[in-house]
């Protein structure tokens, strides 16, 4: 670890969301360490479009509604900042529009050893062309992720960085954490 | 006719000239029409238009749909005659009607903005959220960081390990894991928010904390061995628990969970200063377990002169303090003005405070502290009052509360953890119980018959004044020549034991014997002397106990160790040894349990073979019929539904009992004998 990773630990942002049922959206950010442990937890009120806005939107609303109002809001006012953001939803990739730091995708389980669409392995770089490459799913803890495509730059910066991730960490688990508690929240009717 | 007289649809009524124009007919309509129907009178008279100069056929391609492929096929439709007739009734407009209207144009400028154009932006409003951020926690040891995958080149001839390489080094160099293999197959342990946790915040702290089984594989908290799936939902549940009462049976690892749970709090920020008390003799180990289970926790023993003690009480930055029962009761005395606080304190074998007026319990109850637990394997050693004594500790009772037995269970069931072996440990080799029925040697049973007949004429002779101490002065000396005759040394239960050991030895197993005296074990130390016995009792100096542990264990010449039950039945880890002999017999199946318990537990290999010695016709045979009523009922309490109260202690009208006691008067003999106890309602 660098003298710097030593005065910023790396910090891994988990950011779901889910639909209740005639309450809306509601999304969860979990904000750990790289082991996972808790350091932060943000969720917010549920969201639900109007009939206006359902229209107005189209195809988009669903990136709007999780990428960027959701996602956003709590990268915004996330005290405690992640270092990179996973998501298990492929419209919160919108989120990498609006904040600084790498979005990734969690890709869906294959069942397999190999990235999902493309053969790289524990990030190496095998791919035909560098373009495909930063978009070739790339290998995290036991999961394979892929950044937003506008964003090639993103696993690049990543890559010197993913070490930090123990390479049997399962990141599908945290998520599991984050639905429940927003399930809690939503139970306890603490945001309306 | 008018315009607006016109109607199309009527017989009568004749269309206007202006109105006489060519249309061609809808497709609509064209698809409605058939040669069958009458063709809908037109608007127009194609006579009119005719006048001579256009070919019929002319006309009735205006008016019909000819399909191109049928040209020269007779036409679908015909043409019809109107025969239109028009009338202008004098209105006096008639001139207006002829007249041209005059047609003027101007010009209009474009507006610079279009006018009251509908406008809609989209406002969502502002999110409201909540914000948890988690406690920083105590990080004893940086974490290791997880170097970057090296170059196989970089490592070496064979990557061999060098010096300084942790397992996280090692486990870099290893192929990495199967990436998203579904299902997982391991357990997730997840902690559970406690009960009392009403705030959004308290339950989404638990909800959020990681399962315990990635909490400790190693990377940040290292464990020395994998925990069983019970051990690690004990763990998840005294994390949870502010008032606890860990019961689980002696030998299933309560001092590895309590250690576990601590170290998470610690690491979570949920606990910052604990106390943990346990009986004198069990300090070492716990500090063994201690440096085994998590060897980063910096614990400091109280011990050494007052001065000394008053100073580690109260030294700052002290995460765990480790004290016997009696320096706690003497220095929370002598601290009783300004007490040091705790964030948890744990009492283990906290059977020493089920006398809820004792000075330790006393004592225990007014240390300040915000989180009690309790360990112990024997929640009810002899009344089921003595959980009373444990909850008023754990604060979940009134001061001097008194539940009933149902109470006792409602409580039992949020605050007390309790598994048995059969339950768990499935795994765990088998205890076999042999009891030995032995007859006297002839010199020790004539020993005995005259000690018992002397005993009892001296008891009958004392009348209604004997008490149940000289009872138990009897009982005591007659058992001591069960165990060996003092004037002629003989002794049945030494030669059948001097047998067995001879096999133990033989076959390099090791031994674990129980004596009620160290007299016993003093002699016994004597005749086994080829057996090397090693000797553990309350005579030996806590400072060479330890040794004594470590060379049992360690030296294969070394077959038997010796132990009164006050000072080896609690919280040593014995259980490298296969055998273990009760010589004598406790008045309590707990305690006898307890002892077993030092060899089969976890980490036992073998099956475990437990003889019981028995005098055949002595005291002996008559204390092991009470005990075995004892260990029923004490199943019974613990079990689901129990409705009786009864005391489990030996009572002083069962002691009586065990010899036929008679006072002489005036009219003949009478039983001497405390009448037996109430049986309270429940």
């Amino acid at each position: 670890m660098s003298a710097n990773a030593k005065q910023d630990p790396f910090r891994l942002g988990f950011l779901t969301a889910l639909e209740v049922p005639e309450q809306g959206f509601v999304g969860g950010l979990l904000v750990t360490n790289r082991h996972g442990r808790p350091l932060e937890f943000q969720c917010t009120a549920p969201v639900k479009p109007n009939r206006t806005q359902e229209i107005l939107y189209g195809p988009t609303l669903s990136s709007f509604v999780l990428g960027e109002l959701i996602a956003r809001t709590l990268v915004d006012k996330a005290g405690i900042k992640p270092h990179v953001v996973l998501t298990e939803r492929e419209e919160i990739l919108e989120l990498r529009n609006h904040v600084p730091m790498p979005v990734a995708c969690l890709e869906p389980v294959t069942g397999g050893d190999k990235a999902p669409s493309a053969p790289a392995e524990g990030g190496a770089e095998s791919a035909e062309s560098a373009d495909s490459a930063a978009t070739a799913p790339f290998r995290l803890g036991r999961q394979f992720v892929r950044f937003h495509a506008a964003h090639t730059e993103d696993r690049t910066a990543f890559e010197k960085d993913s070490h930090q991730v123990p390479r049997d960490a399962d990141l599908r688990e945290p998520f599991e954490r984050v639905r429940e508690a927003l399930l809690e929240t939503v139970r306890s009717g603490a945001l309306k | 006719m008018t315009q607006a007289d016109y109607d199309p649809q009527s017989p009568l009524s004749e269309a206007p000239l202006s109105l006489r124009e060519s249309r061609p007919q809808s497709g609509a309509a064209r698809e409605g029409a058939t040669p069958a129907q009458p063709i809908p009178r037109p608007h127009f008279d194609p006579r009119l238009l005719q006048t001579g100069s256009l070919p019929e056929q002319e006309l009735a391609d205006d008016l019909e749909p000819v399909k191109p492929e049928a040209a020269g096929d007779e036409p679908v439709a015909r043409a019809v005659d109107l025969n239109l007739s028009a009338q202008i009734h004098a209105s006096g407009l008639n001139g207006a009607l002829a007249r041209v209207p005059k047609v003027q144009t101007f010009s209009v400028p474009l507006g610079e903005k279009a006018l009251a154009l509908p406008r809609w932006t989209p406002l969502w409003g502002k999110l409201q959220t909540i914000r948890l951020t988690f406690p920083e926690g105590f990080e004893f040891l940086p974490p290791k960081p997880e170097k970057p995958p090296r170059d196989p080149k970089e490592a070496g001839a064979g990557g061999a390990r060098g010096e300084g390489d942790t397992l996280n080094d090692l486990m870099s160099l290893l192929p990495p894991p199967p990436p998203d293999a579904p299902p997982r197959p391991e357990k997730q342990t997840r902690l559970k928010p406690p009960k009392d946790a009403v705030s959004v915040e308290d339950r989404l702290f638990y909800l959020l904390q990681p399962p315990l089984e990635t909490w400790l594989k190693g990377q940040e908290l290292i464990m020395p061995f994998e925990p069983f799936p019970y051990q690690y939902e004990g763990i998840a549940w005294l994390f949870s628990q502010k008032a606890a009462l860990l019961a689980d049976e002696m030998g299933l690892g309560k001092t590895m969970q309590t250690i576990t749970a601590i170290r998470l709090l610690l690491r979570a920020g949920q606990v910052g200063r604990v106390l943990l008390v346990c009986p004198k003799p069990l300090i070492p180990n716990w500090q063994r377990e201690f440096k085994n289970w998590a060897e980063e926790l910096p614990v400091v023993t109280i011990e050494g002169d007052s001065t000394r003690r008053m100073m580690q009480w109260t030294m700052p930055g002290v995460r765990i303090l480790l004290a016997n029962y009696e320096l706690l009761v003497r220095d929370m005395e002598a601290m009783r003005d300004d007490p040091p606080k705790f964030d948890l304190l744990v009492l283990d074998e906290a059977q020493r405070v089920k006398n809820r007026d004792s000075r330790t319990a006393v004592t225990a109850r007014h240390v300040p502290r915000k989180r009690s637990w309790a360990l112990t394997g024997t929640p009810i050693e002899n009344r089921p009052e003595e959980m009373a004594s444990l909850y008023e500790f754990m604060e979940v009772i009134p001061p001097h509360g008194a539940p009933d037995l149902r109470q006792l269970q409602r409580l039992s069931k949020h605050y007390v953890l309790r598994r048995t072996k059969d339950l768990v440990m499935t795994d765990l080799p088998p205890r076999f119980d042999r009891e030995e029925y032995l007859e006297l040697a002839p010199a020790q049973k004539a020993a005995y018959e005259s000690a018992e007949k002397e005993g009892v004429i001296q008891l009958n002779d004392m009348g209604e004044s004997v008490t149940i101490q000289h009872v138990f002065e009897l009982v005591l000396r007659l058992k001591q020549i069960t165990n060996y005759d003092p004037l002629t040394g003989e002794s049945a239960k030494l030669e059948r034991l001097e047998a067995d050991m001879e096999e133990i030895a033989a076959s390099g197993g090791k031994a674990i014997l129980f004596s009620q005296w160290t007299k016993t074990i003093d002699w016994l130390e004597e005749k086994l002397a080829r057996f090397a016995p090693l000797s553990y009792h309350g005579r030996i100096p806590p400072k060479q106990r330890e040794p004594i542990l470590a060379r049992f264990k360690e030296d294969p010449n070394a077959n038997l160790l010796m132990m009164s039950y006050a000072t080896g039945a609690v919280g040593l880890n014995l259980q490298f040894a296969g055998y273990v002999f009760l010589f004598d017999r406790w008045w309590n199946p707990a305690v006898e349990d307890q002892a077993i318990n030092r060899a089969h537990r976890i980490g036992q290999k073998t099956q475990v073979i437990v003889t019981k010695f028995i005098s055949k016709d002595t005291i002996e045979e008559r204390i092991d019929r009470v005990l075995q009523e004892k260990r029923q009922l004490f199943a019974s309490v613990l079990g689901e539904g129990d409705n009786t109260n009864v005391s489990l202690s030996l009572n002083a009208s069962e002691i009586f009992g065990l010899f036929d006691l008679k006072a002489r008067h005036a009219k003949g003999t009478r039983s001497i004998a405390p009448p037996p106890p109430k049986t309270e309602e429940t």
